[in-house]
């Protein structure tokens, strides 16, 4: 049975994992409810964890470095109280090897883009590493759901960038590239870890 | 006209751009970042993409041409050079600055004046 982690937990985690949030989007990332994300922010924010940031127009959370340490922190507390620290780590060493090939697929396709060349195998490799990122993430939520929803959300990014290639490595939507490298933030968050 | 070269490191996003260095230690420094400045910071994830959006160029002291600080910066179409070693000391911090994101050089203004 997946251990379900605390709101308290899952709201620190989810600016985190944005980088920068207005409080609607953090309390998407992990479906809570709006009105306790608010509070929640609130709360910390009084504690010095999480700052509202001013960036060329857009308002939104950040965490400090003190609330980058409380949520590594928590992060740890919730792993080891799971024991699923060696499941994870297990699942990061397996993720290293796709991560070079990810890395290494979009920066080539920017770089043709650049070049107004034809991305014409960066299609494929996304495919393959799609297929691969499902089981990856079944060996994560069967110990902590928190870890659910990044093959569907890179799955249905590459669905949408045969239409708008922004989908491939775009930064203002949900693309392959935010996603892959979210689910990379995620993993060493939680295993303390440096990139 | 540009000065001498301060730093350099790997080429990863084309472009020149001229700004005042920014050097970005941590989260609790981005309040610092003004646009048009010079991004110049350690490594970058997912927190720093914001100062992407203000930056004329970025700088890193470590990455490659993989890294998250290129990917976004080319996304941006501002200049990057990555892997510049001690870039943040090397630089001070306010002080004018030409990023060539092609040659993979830092160069200091030449009418800086320092």
């Amino acid at each position: 049975m997946a251990h379900r982690s605390p709101a308290e937990l899952l709201v620190l985690h989810a600016v985190r994992l944005t980088g920068f949030a207005g409080t609607g989007a953090v309390a998407a990332r992990f479906g809570l409810d709006p009105e306790q994300t608010h509070e929640d922010l609130l709360d910390a924010e009084a504690y010095g964890r999480v700052t509202r940031v001013a960036f060329a127009g857009l308002t939104g959370w950040s965490l400090t470095e003190a609330g980058r340490r409380h949520n590594e922190s928590q992060l740890r507390d919730e792993l080891d109280g799971v024991a699923a620290r060696d499941a994870v780590t297990a699942v990061h060493d397996d993720f290293l090897p796709l991560n070079a090939q990810a890395t290494q697929s979009f920066t080539s396709w920017q770089l043709r883009t650049l070049d107004s060349g034809a991305p014409a195998a960066t299609g494929d490799i996304l495919r393959q590493l799609a297929q691969r990122l499902r089981p990856l993430e079944h060996r994560l939520t069967a110990h902590l759901s928190r870890f659910g929803g990044y093959h569907r959300r890179f799955a249905a990014a590459l669905d949408r960038a045969a239409d708008d290639p922004a989908w491939i490595t775009g930064v203002e939507v949900d693309s392959c590239h935010r996603v892959w490298f979210e689910l990379h933030e995620d993993l060493v968050a939680s295993l303390g870890v440096a990139r | 006209m540009t000065g001498p070269t301060v730093v350099t490191g790997v080429p990863s996003s084309p472009g020149r751009a001229y700004g005042p260095a920014r050097v970005v230690r941590s989260v609790d420094d981005f309040g610092r970042m003004r646009p048009g400045d010079v991004l110049v910071c350690r490594t970058t994830d997912p927190a720093w993409t914001p100062l992407f959006r203000l930056a004329a160029a970025v700088v890193t002291e470590t990455g490659g041409l993989l890294c998250h600080a290129a990917i976004v910066a080319r996304e941006y179409r501002i200049p990057a050079v990555v892997g510049a070693a001690d870039a943040m000391s090397r630089l001070d911090d306010g002080a004018p600055v030409t990023v060539d994101g092609a040659l993979g050089t830092v160069t200091a203004a030449a009418d800086a004046g320092r």
